[in-house]
């Protein structure tokens, strides 16, 4: 413990405050730490994604006598869904430079190009899921068919709220145009946005193409 | 804490480019590569060209490639000073998802080994 | 036993009220505040040297008998109070019920209740609310007058 006489030493001479009034040699501004909270929150996404893929890796084989992953899933389709979302994903960098011109045609087209795409994907997934379950390859099914549906669902639930905040920020640009914190929710919007396309790249990979191997 | 940031277009670190020529040039080179990433990986997976067992671990490099290509181009997470708290998230991210990934491959793949289960009752969970 | 406890405790609190801040001689910087503490926690940032910070300066404030200089203090930026998060998580409930039983028009009249809130929202203009600079002087003023007192009875019992 420093005794009193030893306070100079540490800094407290008590001829001056350097405490600050909130804003000197406080955080950053707001511009700046709202993104990076938002990205803190985006990798605790994918440290969810993450449990969800160590589930299914380990239950990739379980099926149960059932069909199998080479049965069930259809190359060209995935690669459609697969190039939907990267392009997509590179649309809503379009919308973003378009927005920090505050150009109201260029990222409100932009921006339902990405929607549009995100909508593509979604509806092919959903074909997919409906096909599967039609021909008893629901989630109940086996571990395996368990453990994709909820994994590859989890991403296609995360697409849907994406396509809801791209709706919601269209129409928010449009009444408010592009305030400050317009400006930090579609930075958010993006960066969502562009995480998605990360994780998705994982998923082709690993349960569709390294599923369908010969 | 008072937001003295009167500018209405200032952004998030890491974006240092000013015209647009260059902004839009990151996307288009960053969706350049993930699209012959894209083509590479779906050709390694119907061809023959890498020996049979190491087309998983290529896939997987590609992916990992191409999740980089992501981060650098469409997320703009580089390098620079402004970034430093970027890239230390991103980093303790990729440690938690690679410990829990990789931790529960092992243990689960060393518990099915370790338990003996008779070959009928393995048979009727892993079916290939 | 408890009940006694309780009617005692509810009974006497005006004589055991604490409104220095720091009833305990606390050694960390949470100290710093007013007890209740303003709807801001702290009016300023404190500068902070060496391990034990708050209590190196309470020590050399009692030593040299005086607080440390008045900061420059700023207005300060709060957020506006809003029922949303408690509503959006009535919404939620209802929807976790409903996908629990299988009820799916109620599952998704949740989820379309806790959209249309958030919606509501993002719609409102004002989200913060400037605290001006008079009023932080003013709290933080008489939180130094309070301390003041209470640093001489701490020096008095050391």
């Amino acid at each position: 413990m420093t005794t009193a006489s030893e306070a100079p030493a540490v800094g407290l001479t008590h001829q001056s405050s350097e405490d600050t009034g909130l804003g000197h040699r406080g955080p950053e501004s707001k511009s700046i730490v709202v993104p990076y909270g938002f990205w803190l929150f985006v990798l605790s996404d994918m440290v969810l994604f993450s449990a969800l893929f160590a589930s299914y890796a380990t239950l990739a084989h379980a099926t149960d006598g059932g069909p199998t992953s080479s049965e069930l899933f259809h190359r060209g389709l995935v690669a459609v869904e697969t190039l939907s979302l990267l392009v997509s994903s590179f649309v809503c960098g379009l919308a973003m430079i378009a927005a920090k011109r505050a150009n109201m045609l260029w990222t409100q087209v932009w921006l339902l190009v990405t929607g549009l795409l995100g909508f593509v994907f979604l509806s092919i997934e959903l074909y997919e899921f409906a096909s599967m379950i039609a021909e008893g390859a629901g989630p109940q099914r086996s571990a395996f068919l368990s453990s994709f549906f909820t994994l590859v669902g989890c991403h296609g639930a995360h697409v849907t709220c994406g396509l809801l905040w791209i709706g919601t920020m269209m129409a928010q640009i449009w009444t408010k145009g592009f305030q400050p914190h317009i400006m930090r929710r579609l930075l958010c919007l993006s960066v969502f946005w562009h995480a998605l396309d990360i994780i998705w790249v994982a998923i082709f990979t690993i349960v569709y193409l390294i599923g369908t191997l010969p | 804490m008072t937001d003295q940031d009167p500018e209405l277009l200032n952004v998030a670190p890491g974006e240092p480019h000013d015209s647009m020529l260059s902004e839009t040039l990151s996307y288009v080179i960053g969706l350049g590569l993930a699209l012959v990433l894209t083509g590479v990986s779906f050709w390694v997976a119907s061809t023959s060209v890498l020996w049979g067992p190491g087309v998983a671990t290529g896939l997987v490099v590609l992916a990992i490639a191409q999740m980089g290509v992501h981060l650098v181009f469409f997320l703009h997470i580089t390098s620079g000073p402004d970034n430093t708290n970027n890239v230390l998230a991103l980093a303790f991210g990729v440690l938690i998802v690679f410990l829990v990934m990789i931790g529960t491959i092992f243990i689960m793949a060393h518990m099915n080994t370790n338990m003996g289960v008779s070959p009928e009752l393995m048979n009727l969970q892993m079916q290939h | 036993m408890t009940v006694v406890q309780l009617l005692y405790s509810i009974k006497t609190r005006d004589q055991r009220r604490d409104v220095t801040g720091d009833p305990w001689d606390g050694r960390t910087l949470e100290w710093l505040t007013l007890s209740p503490p303003p709807h801001y926690n702290f009016a300023v940032l404190p500068d902070v040297h060496g391990e034990e910070a708050y209590w190196t300066r309470k020590q050399t404030a009692i030593k040299m008998d005086q607080l440390i200089d008045e900061p420059d203090y700023q207005p300060i930026e709060m957020p506006v109070n809003t029922p949303t998060g408690v509503i959006v998580a009535f919404f939620a409930s209802i929807c976790g019920f409903a996908v629990i039983w299988y009820i799916w028009w109620l599952a998704i009249l949740g989820l379309i209740g806790a959209f249309a809130i958030f919606v509501w929202y993002a719609w409102r203009d004002e989200h913060e609310h400037i605290i001006p600079v008079e009023e932080v002087r003013a709290n933080a003023r008489e939180r130094r007058r309070i301390r003041m007192e209470h640093l001489h009875t701490l020096s008095q019992s050391v």
